[in-house]
């Protein structure tokens, strides 16, 4: 029973090494959806300095550095429809695993029916309002 | 956060805050002199004048999310994101007309709850309590982790020391100037708030030129100025909504119409509206250069302060030090005076000790303010979830009181049904839109819903209401 | 399509001399009340 445990300890330890070996890796799941071009990038790691890179196609092959710095954070905005892929690393060490991220913008339709819905209501509060304070007197 | 370098020497940062902490306390001993009974404490005097009723609606709009939620929006919805942040100043410009009308009903009134309880009866009142008192502690509570935010990102200050700091200071300056010291520091904080935005934006377009920002952010960030992107357009009218929610429901706003000397409360707001308008748009336009600058943002929230200090340097990020205490000071003792007037005069004096003399009604008050100050400074210490989420949770049940509001204060046939399930449907149907289909939908949902109740409830149940019962100081006679 | 660099330039301009004009009128207006004893 004891050995049992103890070998378990064991193979913990191990893994946790094997995963700490690993330097730089983002933080959450490896493939994102991104419904409005923008996401927060976290990664862990002990470094001075990482390099961050993104790039449309999953093996790198155009690849645009978005971020070098002491940083561990970058937020990125304003993404069209499309995928993108991230990958970071500390100083001159080994690439972090890839992150995947989707980036599909909501319907243009719902959101000009919504606009549409929001233009009504507003339209209607005003005239009610401009319409109350010209016609009602006032009280005294 | 704690990888980025700090902007000033946490040395400077407390120098600064014990600074602007002291002129705040001996202004509020100062001002609170003036306060002699409740509506001198809870109201200024019922006589504030043009100047200052214009100012104190501005700085009060301009918090924290002013400063550092337009940079926010400006950098995950674009242009849209800036203008829809701009239109929360329909708010201010539609609650003109309201302002007169309020003072004309009720000249003696203390609160927006105050209204709802003649209007509408008890029970659409205790509705509305919960999501007033619900949106001014959300609120509140936002504030104050802005607050330490801040502090920590710019001079280091520890969060949990900023945020107490900036809370204490608030309560105690509060606790004895009352609403005197909240209009008269508002002012302050106004001219010191706008000062600060200009020297930042200018400082911003000394050190790039206008195209090479233009030319980054469509290399680099494309969607920003694309005028179809979908989440910027349903943001605008859910935004200006959530503004005039906030504004039309909120005692923030119904307490300084009360306060406003008679026929210059429409002026006054529609001036503060216009005054405001600019605001965002020149603190969020300072995200759209992030880039050119060359400026890692750790955290959107952030993007503000990161690029302000940035440009400026040292100098430069004292004044953004102080732009944002006052931005948080301003909209921190507004909330600290309305919600506790709110508790005081709907709960204490309406609901649990009618008799309570002037002294002992002025003690309950300064109970609540410390109450509501420890007990927002709680909520704040473990700093949850990001700025807008938390607010934007409060967005739906303001939408929804919007059409009772205002078919309350003009028709006649309004009525108590109408507006308590406006507020029960719109609220928890714009909560399902806000996990359904994103928070930038949900006052939308919230305010049409409520309104359709509303006027579906007016032609079914149409009341004949007497207006003179708004009037408490007549209906005793 | 999107917005163009001419229509941001003003968009912002005009907002950095709104909130200019915005803090001469506010001590304008305080200046004002002040001298006709409306302060509050």
């Amino acid at each position: 029973m004891v050995s049992k445990l103890s070998l378990a300890l064991g193979i913990y330890c191990w893994a946790m090494s094997v995963v700490q070996a690993q330097e730089v890796e983002f933080v959450g799941e490896s493939l994102q959806v991104a419904p409005s071009g923008y996401i927060q990038l976290d990664w862990s790691g002990e470094a001075e300095f990482f390099w961050l890179e993104q790039a449309k196609d999953s093996l790198f092959e155009e690849t645009k550095v978005i971020y070098r710095g002491p940083d561990k954070a970058s937020f990125v905005s304003g993404l069209l429809d499309g995928q993108y892929y991230y990958r970071v690393k500390a100083n001159e060490g080994e690439w972090s695993n890839v992150l995947q991220v989707q980036v599909q913008h909501q319907s243009l339709n719902l959101a000009l029916t919504l606009s549409g819905l929001g233009l009504l209501v507003f339209s209607l509060t005003s005239v009610v309002i401009i319409k109350g304070s010209r016609s009602t007197p006032s009280t005294s | 956060m704690n990888h980025q370098s700090f902007i000033i020497s946490p040395e400077t940062g407390w120098i600064l805050l014990a600074v602007l902490s002291a002129l705040w306390i001996f202004l509020g001993v100062y001002w609170g002199k003036k306060a002699k009974n409740m509506d001198g404490f809870m109201l200024a005097g019922r006589n504030v004048g043009l100047a200052f009723g214009a100012a104190t609606a501005m700085a009060t709009w301009v918090t924290s999310n002013t400063t550092m939620l337009a940079p926010q929006f400006a950098l995950q919805l674009g242009i849209w994101g800036m203008i829809a942040y701009s239109t929360a100043s329909f708010g201010l410009f539609l609650f003109a007309p309201l302002a007169n009308r309020i003072k004309a009903l009720m000249p003696t009134g203390y609160t927006s709850g105050d209204f709802i309880r003649l209007r509408y009866g008890k029970f659409t009142w205790y509705v509305f309590l919960v999501i007033s008192i619900f949106y001014g502690f959300t609120w509140l509570v936002s504030m104050g982790m802005a607050g330490g935010i801040l502090m920590n990102a710019i001079a280091g200050i520890p969060y949990e020391l900023g945020m107490t700091v900036i809370l204490g200071v608030c309560v105690v300056y509060t606790l004895f100037g009352g609403l005197y010291a909240v209009i008269g520091t508002d002012f302050i904080q106004s001219l010191i708030i706008l000062i600060g935005i200009v020297v930042v934006g200018v400082g911003v377009l000394t050190q790039v030129d206008f195209g090479h920002i233009y030319i980054n952010v469509l290399d680099e960030k494309p969607m920003l100025l694309n005028a179809l992107m979908p989440a910027a357009i349903m943001s605008v009218f859910n935004n200006l909504l959530f503004g005039l929610g906030e504004v039309f429901h909120s005692n923030v706003w119904w307490s300084r119409a009360f306060a406003m000397r008679e026929k210059i409360g429409k002026k006054a707001y529609l001036l503060s509206g216009l005054f405001w308008f600019p605001v965002p748009i020149a603190a969020g336009f300072i995200a759209l250069t992030s880039g050119s600058l060359g400026v890692n943002i750790t955290s959107p929230d952030m993007v503000g302060p990161l690029v302000a200090s940035h440009v400026l340097g040292q100098a430069g990020a004292v004044i953004v030090f102080a732009v944002f205490f006052c931005s948080l000071a301003s909209s921190i003792d507004s909330l600290l005076a309305a919600t506790s007037d709110l508790i005081t005069e709907d709960i204490y004096r309406k609901m649990i000790n009618p008799k309570a003399g002037e002294k002992l009604l002025r003690k309950v008050s300064a109970g609540i303010i410390i109450g509501l100050g420890v007990l927002a400074w709680a909520f704040c210490m473990p700093r949850i979830g990001t700025l807008a989420t938390v607010l934007f949770f409060a967005g739906p049940m303001v939408g929804s009181t919007i059409w009772p509001i205002v078919t309350g204060l003009f028709w006649r046939k309004a009525n108590a049904k109408g507006a308590m399930l406006g507020m029960i449907l719109g609220s928890s149907i714009g909560l399902v839109a806000y996990f359904q289909l994103g928070w930038y939908t949900a006052s939308l949902i919230g305010a049409a819903v409520s309104m359709v109740t509303v006027l579906v409830c007016t032609y079914l149940f149409p009341d004949d209401f007497e207006w003179n019962t708004l009037n408490e100081s007549k209906s005793q006679e | 399509m999107n917005f163009s660099e001419l229509f941001l330039s003003v968009l912002i301009g005009t907002s950095l001399l709104g909130i200019t004009v915005t803090v001469i009128a506010l001590v304008w207006l305080l200046i004002r009340d002040i001298k006709s004893k409306q302060l509050w």
